[in-house]
């Protein structure tokens, strides 16, 4: 795999009294202007957009969404695209601000408002520490081969630690193993859809992808289904913090200004750690060369968004809809047990829905959640420490005492052991359970980081970097969607129907 | 997504067939892959062994024999080195092609009449549209994986080092490429100056 190898963090402007050259934001460090490094060529360097495909293509692509296709028809996909254009218009956005400063988007929230970014940081560790990905990953795999699900997550828990623990470069390691992970969901996703789907499925699937008219059943605004629509719709694409963690893949990954902050190691590797600046850097956009470089980067990253996120994103849950058209037409009972809402029999019955298309399906459904369940948890368990130690190094006063390795891994085995001890020893909601209350969350937090991406980006950024008017107002109407669905499911049917 | 700049012709004609083999590897593996997917979630399924290895090798074979061709057509030249475009064409025939071949096989094996549900043209045209993931898939494997097969043995295979020198080359062309097209675009503007 290639990598955006530019380490240097490269001697600062001075201006002509001989003084360095800053870009100021808000009250925090100003920014030193350094030099951009040179883009990679677009397609040649696959970006982080593949560790946010690898995670964010999950349980909303392979069982909530045709969940929803079984219940109320293909119609109901036009949410779909229209949670994922919304979320590449923010997978573009955060791009801007990390490439342009290294910055997580943590810290452009921070330059605003501190408190802000520590209502992030709190959500985080409210919505992040509880092992739902990996549970109904498990759940899955006892399906498929009796395995305790307990004991599944509690080993693969105990891997992921491990395996983050003692390897040199934490971005590398994650980003090969989740390349592999999504290569075999692609292939097998399209080899399965090949065998058992028809043209007429597809057609139906694509009609309801991009027709509006049909609008929103009158059954899914039900205290049962209102709040899994409004959580189908927060797990269109990423879900959750999983858009603001990406701003720290980006930087690891050298791009832009990321080059200049050194790359988060393993635990055991922590003693190598390199000096960390107090803040991110800036270009000097008044140098026509700088720009010309600057709109490399950006041709990168819209790569990356539309090919790998967007493209990928959109064909696996084609497939994933036409595999549960052809279960819904050939077991219709299925649809009425999940019309019934028992949350808990949900699983199952999209398992004998999919048994009944053909004798194999019900596996394969229980092996691709297995597999979305135990690749998300790599993703998400590595993100949660890296965004939490990114604000806390910086932050919390004292922090810097401590290297950015140290409070990765202070992070990380926490959220582990945590885990370890629900899965084994708490309440036992089921695992659908804890994935439906996680959905429900994210779409509070999508629509803060909507916001709060508008004004960073338009707030913190000089003029010929910041966005077009027509992407600051999708940032803006999908906050607005985002809150107004997840107060709506609250006032009108209650939090706690969602479980 | 093209960089538009021509590659340089490939030391193909010197390789030996020990040679070709090693080259062909990324593609046989995801050939391979695909198959084993597929007997996985038959067997997984509760199929008898030998239903499931059947699945496996009838169309695992296919796409191992399509992606050895694809990358001798790579080595060859003939398709440019890291373009998704070509990818997807390529596999919308092979992919299709390999389909059939099973589909035939498998009505074969179980001693019916080699025919669809909907009908061959349905069935040709919804494989096709499918096989775009399965090239999409093919390629993010390849791009991914592949350059780590071509560093191992460069040493001792032209032209995978040809490729690996190709990749840490390209941003470099595609500079010198941005360069070019602007200092055209500044002579263009001096000489309507004039």
């Amino acid at each position: 795999m290639a990598h955006v190898e530019n380490r240097v963090a490269g001697p600062v402007t001075l201006d002509r009294e001989g003084a360095e050259r800053v870009w100021r934001a808000g009250k925090l460090p100003p920014m030193k202007i350094r030099k951009l490094p040179e883009a990679p060529a677009a397609a040649h360097v696959l970006g982080p957009a593949m560790i946010l495909v690898a995670i964010g293509v999950g349980f909303g692509e392979t069982y909530l969404w045709p969940r929803l296709v079984i219940v109320f028809g293909p119609d109901i996909r036009w949410l779909f695209t229209l949670g994922v254009i919304v979320q590449t218009v923010v997978m573009l956005e955060m791009a801007r601000y990390a490439m342009a400063t290294g910055e997580s988007i943590f810290f452009g929230a921070a330059r605003v408002w501190v408190p802000l970014m520590w209502m992030f940081f709190l959500i985080a560790a409210l919505v992040y520490i509880w092992p739902g990905h990996i549970s109904a990953g498990a759940e899955a795999l006892e399906e498929i081969t009796g395995i305790s699900w307990q004991a599944s997550a509690t080993v693969a828990l105990i891997i992921i630690g491990i395996m983050f623990t003692i390897v040199r470069y934490v971005y590398n390691f994650i980003e090969g193993l989740l390349a592999f992970a999504v290569g075999v969901l692609v292939i097998g996703s399209a080899i399965v859809g090949a065998i058992v789907g028809s043209l007429h499925d597809l057609g139906v699937t694509l009609a309801g992808t991009v027709r509006v008219d049909t609008w929103i059943p009158s059954e899914a605004f039900t205290a049962a289904f209102f709040p899994v629509v409004v959580g189908a719709l927060a797990f269109a694409g990423p879900s959750g913090m999983q858009q603001m963690w990406y701003t720290l893949w980006l930087r690891d990954k050298g791009a832009g200004m990321g080059s200049h902050i050194p790359r988060v190691r393993g635990l055991m590797h922590a003693g190598e750690e390199e000096t960390i600046p107090e803040a991110g850097s800036m270009f000097d956009t008044d140098d026509p060369e700088e720009m010309r470089k600057w709109q490399g980067w950006r041709k990168w990253v819209t790569f990356d968004a539309l090919v790998l996120f967007f493209g990928i994103t959109m064909l696996v849950t084609i497939i994933f809809t036409v595999m549960a058209l052809n279960a819904a037409e050939l077991n219709p009972e299925a649809r009425s047990a999940l019309l019934e809402g028992d949350r808990d029999a949900a699983l199952p019955a999209m398992g004998d829905a999919f048994a009944e298309a053909a004798g194999f399906f019900d596996t394969l459904f229980f092996i691709f959640i297995s597999l979305v369940g135990f690749k998300a948890s790599v993703g998400l368990f590595d993100a949660f420490a890296r965004g939490q130690s990114d604000m806390t190094y910086y932050f919390l006063p004292g922090a810097k005492r401590l290297k950015m390795a140290h409070l990765y891994g202070l992070y990380l085995w926490f959220v582990l052991i945590f885990g370890i001890i629900i899965l084994n020893f708490g309440p036992a909601d089921g695992p659908t359970g804890i994935l439906d209350i996680l959905a429900f969350l994210s779409a509070f937090v999508m629509g803060a980081y909507c916001l709060t991406l508008a004004v960073v980006n338009n707030k913190n950024l000089p003029k010929k970097l910041r966005p077009h008017w027509a992407f600051t107002v999708v940032l803006i109407l999908g906050g607005i969607g985002y809150l107004t669905a997840i107060m709506y499911s609250v006032i009108k049917y209650g939090v706690s129907d969602i479980g | 997504m093209t960089t538009g700049h021509a590659e340089p012709a490939t030391p193909w004609a010197n390789l030996a067939p020990q040679q070709v083999v090693q080259l062909t590897l990324p593609g046989v593996a995801i050939g391979v892959l695909g198959g084993a997917i597929l007997g996985v979630v038959v067997v997984g399924g509760g199929e008898p062994f030998h239903v499931a290895l059947f699945a496996a090798v009838t169309l695992g074979v296919p796409l191992a024999a399509a992606g050895a061709g694809y990358e001798i057509l790579l080595a060859k030249g003939r398709v440019p080195l890291g373009m998704l475009t070509p990818v997807a064409l390529y596999w919308v025939i092979a992919f299709t092609l390999c389909r059939v071949f099973q589909t035939a096989l498998l009505d074969l094996y179980a001693g019916s009449e080699v025919a669809v549900p909907h009908g061959w043209l349905d069935f040709l045209a919804y494989q096709a549209l499918v096989s775009v993931g399965f090239g999409i898939g093919y390629w993010w494997l390849h791009e991914n994986f592949a350059p780590l097969w071509w560093i191992r043995i460069r040493e001792r295979n032209p032209v995978a080092d040809h490729f690996v020198r190709v990749k840490l080359q390209q941003a470099g062309a595609l500079e010198a490429q941005r360069e070019r097209r602007q200092s055209r675009q500044r002579a263009r503007r001096a000489e309507r100056r004039r």
